[in-house]
């Protein structure tokens, strides 16, 4: 544990702080997150996916990074569609007593056409570290598009604090950019591929796949060369209007990374259109 | 009868027949050519030089007996090594839902059959309503065939002179001479001999009882009632999915989602001049209801170094050399120093989807063990092995789930392998296996799925994918991530790594095709470079890049491109490049039964480590895949003439010709200048 934690206060890692929750569905696909998956998550990975929920939502995250108790991060999130678009509110908090960070956002998505959609959210991002450290903030601004070009390829792209905001000179939050591909041969399957860059780590390479093996129950596994690196595993079940996606990274130092994710969407009366 | 649902088949087939007419009646003539690509394919995947020549001969049998698609079973099809297991299940159920079938071309409306797949099964595999026959006459009337080639590089290395003055001085002369003679009639009853001389050896001099080196040959007899197979003489066996017992050739982690997985062929003559890791005895497997069950034992001389009598009149040995060589005194000292025993038994329960199997197997070397332990070693390895072992392959629903426990009973060491083929839908196919072989495993025979080398000190996830995204479009790829609990050779710590593949192939049109690949390993290594006591592990890192494409722009012609580059990086801030350019023609002349191939190449690496491992065409039984590394060119020219049915012939020149070099090769393989030169020719006879 005391190893984990010092590999992470060490710079290299800084990074795997995460900056984003991914939810359950991504994560079991390598930690993708700028194409959308079958699940509503992605409206908080990539914004512009916010556009295909049009039902009101809520949903609760739950990782814990390398099995160590101070690396816990929670996420609350919620979308509510209005119109023409869809509006997403999240919270996030990470760390312990002595280190912790929170986020909360605020975010919007839309279809500008059949085949395109565009998402932006910004952020307030809040960090606290025990002793001599003053608490410091910041705030970021990130976005995204995804677009069909024919029915069974999704190509989306997501940016991530492009002016550069930071807490401090040498805490910061790399400007980050990505851009992911999803292609789905049949209902039940579909593989990804994305690659994405930050200012201060080597790009990453993450590849996934999600079959269902049968309606409800889908099964998901993937691979990532960068942040967090390492095979993931993964399984997800639909049961009406509640999604239960389950988790599992595994990192051959550090080893594995649970992640748990609860969405539910309450039938209403009044659908938006 | 015939079902309506089989005219409909039929009717497409004919269609499908009209538009590939071409390829077909050339493949039925000329199966050579299929066998070539087929082991070109094998053999491409891999980066080690190994002697595919039971493959080659395993395929000539096919060609001259092919299966009955009629008759065969998941068995049977299974000799034709290259189709997935999924191909198999899904040709026996296409078989069962119906009915026979009525030709050849009817493969092709088999779900996971594309034509590429019908052209490369096509000569092994036929449709009759004959029945099974074994009669005195087919014994008679076999067929024979004998090979004999020879061998010679043109420079001298120093170890041939008589002014040689270091260690290992050749005893015998330059050229390597092989010999083969086997005898078939239909699969039921074939023999098989095969004699070898060795560059250096000493031949025909006294030294050898026989003459020749090397000598090996067996008889075997297959399906004859309850006997699905007997043989004496030199064999293999393999098992499950290796852990508990497998010598003979296996294939390790290549690009293709099915490559993983094993499927054991129980007992297999031993054809090849490969000179180690076979049995010499006799085994046999018996049919009984749905129960295969096999007895084998070996018992014969290995090479070994002897330090030392003990008491008991027990040799105590410190190595048990394996590379076949005895050109030298030390090396003629070492053979056949040792009796090794071998012997085991595998009862396997077989149903239509369900195949379980049991082993077990006794190994023993008649001698003590005194090697000089390596850091990695904690404690001297034992060679009185029991070990047993438990696998399983199941087919179900279009997935393919196998897995096998194998335990050492002498200290219950345990290695275990999990794996699975899932189609996830008709483009598309992953496959994973998982693996756990205990730090200290280390049985003597096996091939299990593995990053090291050997079913020992590692564990690892491998996942594969092949996707077909649209016609003529073929993408693969892999991740493997592996951890080896305890140090290993040139490894001072436990340490960790991962392999990442990716392949796409674009089959443009039938005269033009490109893939292009691209190969990333991480692993720890020890730093060789430094000077303090405790030696660091740090990272390397491999990159390679390549390119091939193939095209055939006259009907005689066909060539073939590969650009190939790699870069190797390690932490201490070393970073090396290397390159290949390859151009390789193929002429196959109209009017005269002559083929000719010849590449020419130049490659530029920095050093060993950015060396460059690419398949050469060769002669039948013959196998070359050199390392090109430092900078130069190589140039081969391979002919093959055939100026009856029964006689074939080949002549085969190659040289490598390095920039910058005064001498290649070390100690007695020493060649002053820079060019090494080999030729080499086969004449084969049948009849």
């Amino acid at each position: 544990m005391l190893l984990a934690l010092f590999l992470l206060l060490s710079e290299k890692l800084w990074a795997s702080i995460p900056e984003k929750p991914i939810g359950g569905v991504g994560a079991g696909m390598g930690n993708v997150w700028i194409v959308p998956t079958s699940s509503k998550w992605g409206g908080l990975g990539n914004q512009a996916a916010l556009a295909y929920n049009r039902e009101f939502w809520v949903g609760l995250n739950h990782e814990n990074r390398f099995l160590v108790k101070e690396l816990g991060y929670s996420t609350l999130g919620v979308q509510l569609p209005v119109t023409p678009g869809t509006l997403g509110f999240s919270i996030s908090h990470f760390g312990y007593s002595s280190f912790n960070t929170t986020q909360v956002g605020l975010s919007y998505g839309m279809k500008l056409s059949k085949s395109l959609a565009a998402g932006v959210g910004l952020a307030y991002h809040y960090l606290q570290v025990m002793g001599d450290y003053k608490s410091k903030s910041a705030y970021t601004v990130e976005g995204g598009i995804i677009y069909t070009p024919v029915d069974k390829l999704t190509v989306g792209a997501y940016f991530f604090n492009p002016t550069g905001s930071s807490f401090t000179e040498t805490e910061t939050l790399p400007p980050l950019l990505g851009i992911g591909l999803a292609y789905a041969p049949t209902n039940s399957l579909s593989l990804m591929v994305q690659v994405d860059d930050d200012t201060e780590t080597s790009p990453s390479l993450r590849v996934g796949v999600e079959y269902f093996a049968v309606k409800q129950l889908a099964v998901r596994v993937g691979y990532s060369t960068g942040n967090l690196q390492g095979m993931t595993f993964g399984l997800g079940w639909n049961i009406k209007q509640l999604s239960v996606d389950f988790s599992m990274g595994y990192h051959s130092v550090l080893g594995f990374s649970p992640q748990l994710s609860i969405g539910y969407s309450p039938v209403l009366k009044r659908k938006v259109k | 009868m015939i079902p309506s649902r089989k005219i409909l088949a039929l009717l497409l087939v004919v269609t499908l027949i009209y538009w590939s007419q071409k390829s077909f009646s050339q493949n039925t003539e000329n199966y050579n050519q299929v066998i070539s690509e087929i082991i070109e394919e094998l053999s491409s995947q891999t980066d080690v030089e190994v002697d595919y020549s039971t493959f080659v001969d395993e395929l000539n049998e096919l060609v001259e007996n092919p299966i009955d698609l009629n008759t065969a079973n998941a068995d049977d099809l299974s000799r034709i090594f290259f189709l997935s297991t999924f191909q198999i299940q899904s040709l026996l159920s296409y078989r069962d839902s119906t009915g026979n079938f009525l030709s050849k071309y009817e493969l092709l409306v088999v779900p996971g059959f594309d034509i590429s797949d019908v052209e490369k099964v096509w000569p092994f595999v036929a449709v009759s309503q004959a029945g099974d026959y074994f009669t005195l006459r087919s014994i008679v009337y076999g067929r024979s065939e004998i090979a004999t080639r020879i061998k010679s590089t043109l420079e001298t290395p120093e170890g041939y002179k008589s002014s040689y003055s270091g260690t290992g001085k050749y005893l015998g002369s330059k050229p390597s001479v092989y010999a083969r003679y086997s005898y078939k009639s239909s699969d039921k009853f074939q023999v098989g001999l095969i004699a070898e001389k060795d560059a250096g050896e000493p031949f025909f001099d006294g030294t050898f009882n026989t003459g020749f080196d090397y000598l090996s040959g067996y008889v075997l007899i297959n399906k004859l009632g309850k006997v699905k197979r007997l043989i004496v003489g030199d064999y293999h066996a393999e098992f499950g999915q290796g852990l508990t017992f497998w010598n003979n050739l296996s294939f390790g982690k290549s690009l293709g989602v099915v490559s993983g997985h094993k499927r054991a062929n129980g007992l297999v003559k031993h054809s090849s001049a490969y000179e180690s890791e076979y049995l010499r005895g006799v085994g046999g497997t018996i049919g009984i209801g749905k129960f295969d069950i096999t007895a084998f034992g070996s018992y014969r001389k290995i090479d070994a170094a002897i330090s030392d009598t003990l008491e008991d009149g027990e040799f105590a040995f410190t190595s048990l050399p394996e590379t076949g060589y005895h050109r030298s005194i030390s090396e003629i000292d070492n053979r056949n120093n040792l009796d090794e025993l071998v012997a085991g038994t595998n009862v396997t329960l077989n149903s239509r989807r369900v195949k379980t199997s049991v082993t077990y197997v006794r190994s023993k070397v008649f001698g003590e063990n005194q090697k000089s332990l390596a850091l990695y070693q904690p404690f001297p390895q034992s060679y009185d092995k029991n070990v047993v072992g438990l696998s399983s392959d199941a087919y179900i629903r279009s997935s393919n789930i196998f897995g096998e426990v194998a335990l050492q009973l002498n200290d219950l060491r345990v290695a275990s392998l999990v794996g699975g083929s899932f189609r996830l839908s008709n483009t598309v196919q992953l496959g994973i296996i998982g693996r756990s072989y205990n730090r200290f495993f280390n049985s003597r025979y096996t091939a299990g799925f593995s990053e090291g080398s050997g079913v020992a000190n590692e564990n690892g996830i491998y996942t594969a994918i092949t996707v077909l995204p649209a016609k003529g479009w073929k993408i693969t790829g892999y991740v493997d991530v592996f951890s080896f609990p305890w140090l290993k050779y040139r490894v001072n710590s436990p340490s960790t790594g991962r392999e990442l593949a990716a392949q796409t192939e674009y089959t443009v049109n039938a005269n033009f095709d490109i893939t292009v690949r691209y190969r990333y390993k991480q692993t720890l290594q020890n730093y060789s470079e430094s000077v303090s006591q405790i030696i660091p592990v740090i990272e390397e890192v491999n990159h390679r890049l390549r390119l091939e494409m193939n095209y055939a722009p006259l009907e005689i012609l066909r060539l073939k491109t590969l650009l190939e580059g790699v870069k190797f990086e390690t932490d201490s801030t070393k970073r090396e490049y290397g390159s290949l350019i390859a151009q390789d023609f193929f002429v196959k002349f109209r009017k005269i039964p002559l083929e000719l191939s010849a590449r020419i190449a130049v490659f530029d690496t920095y050093s060993w480590d950015t060396r460059i491992y690419s398949y050469e065409s060769d002669m039948l039984y013959s196998f070359t895949v050199p390392a090109y590394y430092l900078q130069g060119t190589r140039v081969y020219l391979l002919l093959k003439y055939s100026p009856t049915k029964r006689l074939d012939c080949w002549l085969r020149y190659a040289q490598t010709r390095y920039a910058n070099v005064d001498g290649i090769g070390q100690g007695a393989d020493y060649i002053q200048g820079n060019t090494r030169s080999e030729i080499k020719a086969m004449v084969r006879v049948r009849f």
